[in-house]
């Protein structure tokens, strides 16, 4: 057996019709198109990026909890109750 | 009219949003496309949702495209990846199948002279021996010499590095000798 055996083999194999693929690909893409689509990818990764600086400095974190109320109790123990 | 446009060309127009463009693209490579998922998938219809599938990811994913690389073993790769995830689904092996008897060899309304000297003896002999071998062997040994792929091109499709396809095409070839009772030539 010899490499140009399965070249010729290659012609025997029986292969599906091939099918025009292109009207019904047309029909599922993207009407934004691939270029819209990496546009929207850039603002997300901006968007994450803006928010996991503004978590790793402490008052901004702080300033932004504050903002939506969802700051933590601090708890203090005290001699005498107020 | 003008001359037809290069993939690099259809590739930027594609990029751009012109969907004609990659119209074109879809015609120029249905067609390899179809057949290296068919040769993964081991189905017809598998195949086809396959390339459909590929040819859909790949326009989503062309922005990540580098501008200038070979468009083809880069949408192969995506396709085969689409034909490997439907066959691990049904859960089947793939396996190879000859044409009926008394059909032309494909795609020719005469076979070609290599095809022809083939005798359909061991047209049946080889092809039994390539089902008998891994997936991983009989892919490789089928996208290298039935698709006439590049080693970069069937690296691509199979998901590996050139040299890993180098050394498995030998390997393979080996073990199908064995199968089939040979010496190597």
């Amino acid at each position: 057996m010899n490499e140009r055996e399965l070249r010729a083999l290659g012609a025997w194999i029986d292969f599906p019709e091939e099918r025009d693929l292109a009207p019904a690909m047309r029909a599922r893409l993207s009407p934004r198109g691939p270029r819209r689509r990496r546009a929207l990818v850039l603002v997300l990764a901006a968007a994450l990026l803006a928010i996991a600086v503004a978590f790793a400095v402490r008052p901004a974190r702080s300033g932004i909890l504050r903002f939506f109320h969802l700051q933590g109790a601090t708890i203090e123990l005290v001699d005498k109750l107020p | 009219m003008g001359r037809p446009l290069d993939d690099r060309e259809l590739v930027a127009r594609a990029k751009r949003g012109d969907a004609d463009a990659y119209e074109e693209l879809v015609h120029a490579y249905q067609g390899i496309a179809l057949r290296t998922a068919y040769l993964i998938a081991g189905n017809a219809a598998d195949a086809e949702e396959a390339a459909q599938d590929g040819f859909l990811k790949a326009h989503r994913s062309l922005w990540r495209f580098r501008p200038g690389a070979p468009f083809k073993p880069w949408l192969l790769r995506i396709v085969a990846n689409e034909a490997r995830n439907r066959r691990r689904s049904a859960g089947r092996r793939a396996a190879l199948a000859l044409q009926a008897a008394g059909e032309a060899a494909s795609g020719d309304a005469a076979p070609s002279p290599e095809a022809a000297l083939l005798g359909a003896e061991r047209r049946e002999e080889l092809v039994a021996a390539l089902n008998r071998l891994s997936d991983a062997d009989r892919e490789t040994l089928a996208l290298r010499y039935f698709l006439d792929l590049s080693e970069a091109e069937t690296a691509a499709a199979l998901g590996v590095r050139p040299g890993t396809v180098k050394s498995r095409l030998s390997r393979a070839l080996e073990r199908l000798r064995a199968e089939l009772g040979e010496e190597r030539e």
